[in-house]
């Protein structure tokens, strides 16, 4: 489903030497996998990620989505397919500020065609009661903790029910309590169809997945 | 869920930024349109007063000529207060070949602070209403008869009672009649027949405010000259001052060029600085909105994350800048309108400018014009921050340091 073929994702910051943060890697994973990555800071991780979801076009190498390669595609049909493919969780708090948390889930509805569009907010709502975040839809960011935050943030991606959900460290900054109730609810995600992609510095996670891989300076043994 | 929601919250969530963003160019668009009311209403003023003026060649006393040219006051009512003609001037230059008609006027001391003027002052002229051609053409209704004793016309800023009765240095007129707006001083004056001056000048009780105490009997402040057709106007000028001695012509055209010449320098250095504020002003509100991007980068990367495409982020803060854009600008025409209405006694008697305003369909559209001249100009400013939010690579807005 998710394909990587020699995937390289070089930066070159002004001034500064280039960066290889992705280095010649190539991954497949397949349907209703849950991949686990593990590295430490900076090995890449989340580089591989964007560049898996088409966040980030690589340098060199081929990036395929449900066989499609998706940089070939113009941003208009590239931001379809993400849309259609992929949830995200970022490692960054991304929910918007002057949103309250059912309409911060909506956002990705926003972009939805046809009839699926009409019911977006049953949608949100059945989202976040499956996050046991119900009780907080009128809320604002501000006004959750870490973790509620984090339950938010997997329901906004979820809320589509995409075939597949990458995480950048969905755990970052949660105590160990919270951080077992997410990735929980990630694992129960996963076993109703989802493809997860988690990429962490935790090695405590490596259980959660059904494969482990470690990355170390942009490179990905197989 | 849609784009206009999203950025109508965006709107109302930042509350302090949008009402500063807003009141930043509600000051700019009202600046834009209460000193373009302003330059135009002195145009204005000078060309429907020339064209309307009637006369050719305004004949005043010698001494008050040089300082009636030099301020370049059209007809030279105050500067000639205190300098007089004979009234046998008046058939010496109407009985020249070139002349058509002349007609004469008696200017007397103002009061200052009248309750009876909008701006506080009321200049008091005797003018000759069979013979007029200058004063007259200015009502806004015609009179239903000759001015009689006693009874006047008011300028557009001389303020009537209910019962259209004044009492001016202790004598009572009835002001039957009133001038449409002029943008000269014919706005602050009041105008009587001398029959009434006259009259005027035999009540004992009558006080010395607006009588100067030496004022000869049988005199003139100034006589109006319309030449006939074919005529030069400057040799009938030169003519009339050889026929009356001691008076100097003044020729309304030349007094135009010096009206407008003085006020052209005025205008230049108002476009100029209005020019320029402008620029500063866009160049600022790009700054404001190119900041609001920066601040919302992870906003941008995680809309593109979830499906948004270069083209929604685009729409998205173009929506959100021309909102407050065009929420300022209306706001601000609208209040610079009430502002220059509110005050335009003010301005004229402050400034020592006389302008006038336009009527409320110029008005209207003078200020949809200022509004789209405005969002026109600022659409730079507007644009490209919007092309910036819709370029932001979305990868690098999402990692932990930005």
């Amino acid at each position: 489903m998710l394909e990587l073929q020699n995937v390289t994702k070089v930066f070159k910051p002004r001034r500064r030497p280039s960066v290889t943060a992705v280095d010649n890697v190539s991954l497949k994973v397949s349907p209703r996998e849950f991949l686990v990555i593990t590295g430490r800071s900076g090995c890449g991780k989340t580089s591989l990620l964007n560049v898996m979801a088409g966040l980030a076009r690589p340098t060199s190498g081929k990036v395929f989505i449900d066989g499609m390669d998706i940089w070939s595609l113009d941003d208009r049909q590239l931001s379809a397919l993400r849309k259609e493919k992929i949830g995200f969780m970022f490692q960054v708090p991304s929910l918007i500020p002057v949103l309250n948390i059912v309409e911060n889930v909506m956002v990705p509805t926003m972009f939805t065609t046809g009839r699926r569009r009409l019911n977006a907010y049953d949608r949100a709502k059945k989202a976040l009661a499956d996050v046991g975040l119900s009780h907080k839809m009128e809320s604002f960011p501000r006004q959750l903790s870490g973790g509620e935050e984090k339950r938010a943030i997997i329901a906004r991606a979820i809320v589509d029910e995409p075939p597949s959900l990458v995480a950048d460290e969905p755990t970052a900054n949660l105590d160990e309590l919270t951080e077992k109730e997410i990735m929980a609810l990630l694992q129960r995600i996963h076993q109703a169809g989802t493809t997860i992609v988690l990429v962490t510095h935790h090695p405590s996670l490596i259980g959660y997945g059904t494969r482990h891989l470690t990355m170390s300076d942009g490179k990905l043994p197989e | 869920m849609n784009l206009l929601r999203l950025v109508s919250r965006s709107i109302t969530g930042r509350k302090l930024r949008s009402a500063l963003i807003v009141l930043f160019i509600t000051l700019l668009a009202g600046l834009m349109l209460s000193s373009t009311l302003v330059l135009r209403g002195m145009v204005s003023g000078l060309q429907t007063g020339m064209e309307r003026l009637g006369a050719d060649i305004i004949m005043v006393p010698i001494r008050g000529w040089e300082p009636a040219l030099a301020k370049g006051a059209l007809l030279a009512s105050d500067l000639v207060i205190g300098f007089w003609m004979p009234k046998e001037n008046l058939d010496k230059v109407g009985g020249l070949e070139g002349v058509e008609q002349v007609s004469p006027q008696l200017c007397f001391r103002p009061p200052r602070d009248t309750p009876f003027s909008s701006t506080g002052f009321l200049y008091p002229v005797a003018f000759d209403p069979e013979t007029d051609f200058t004063i007259q053409p200015w009502l806004a209704k015609k009179l239903d008869k000759p001015l009689g004793l006693r009874e006047a016309i008011g300028g557009n800023c001389v303020t009537v009672p209910p019962d259209a009765s004044m009492t001016l240095d202790g004598y009572q007129f009835d002001v039957v009649g009133k001038l449409l707006p002029t943008g000269m001083w014919l706005d602050e004056a009041i105008f009587f027949s001398f029959e009434t001056a006259e009259a005027m000048m035999r009540e004992p009780e009558i006080g010395s405010i607006i009588i100067p105490p030496d004022m000869p009997a049988n005199s003139l402040s100034v006589i109006m000259v319309k030449v006939k057709n074919g005529y030069s106007i400057e040799t009938v000028a030169m003519e009339s001052m050889m026929a009356a001695p001691g008076t100097g012509a003044i020729r309304c055209a030349q007094i135009y060029r010096i009206l407008y010449a003085q006020r052209a320098g005025l205008l230049k250095t108002l476009f100029a600085s209005l020019g320029i504020v402008w620029g500063l002003a866009i160049m600022l509100t790009g700054l404001i909105f190119s900041l609001m991007v920066t601040e919302r980068q992870r906003e941008i990367g995680m809309l593109r994350a979830v499906g948004a495409s270069r083209n929604f982020i685009f729409r998205m803060f173009l929506t959100e800048s021309s909102s407050l854009g065009m929420g300022g600008a209306i706001i601000g025409v609208i209040l610079g309108a009430i502002i220059v209405y509110a005050t335009k006694s003010w301005l004229t008697s402050t400034l020592g400018i006389e302008f006038l305003v336009p009527s409320l369909l110029g008005l209207l559209a003078l200020m949809v014009i200022v509004l789209v001249a405005a969002l026109t100009v600022s659409l730079p400013a507007l644009i490209y921050p919007a092309i910036r939010a819709s370029r932001i690579d979305p990868a690098e807005t999402l990692v932990k340091e930005i």
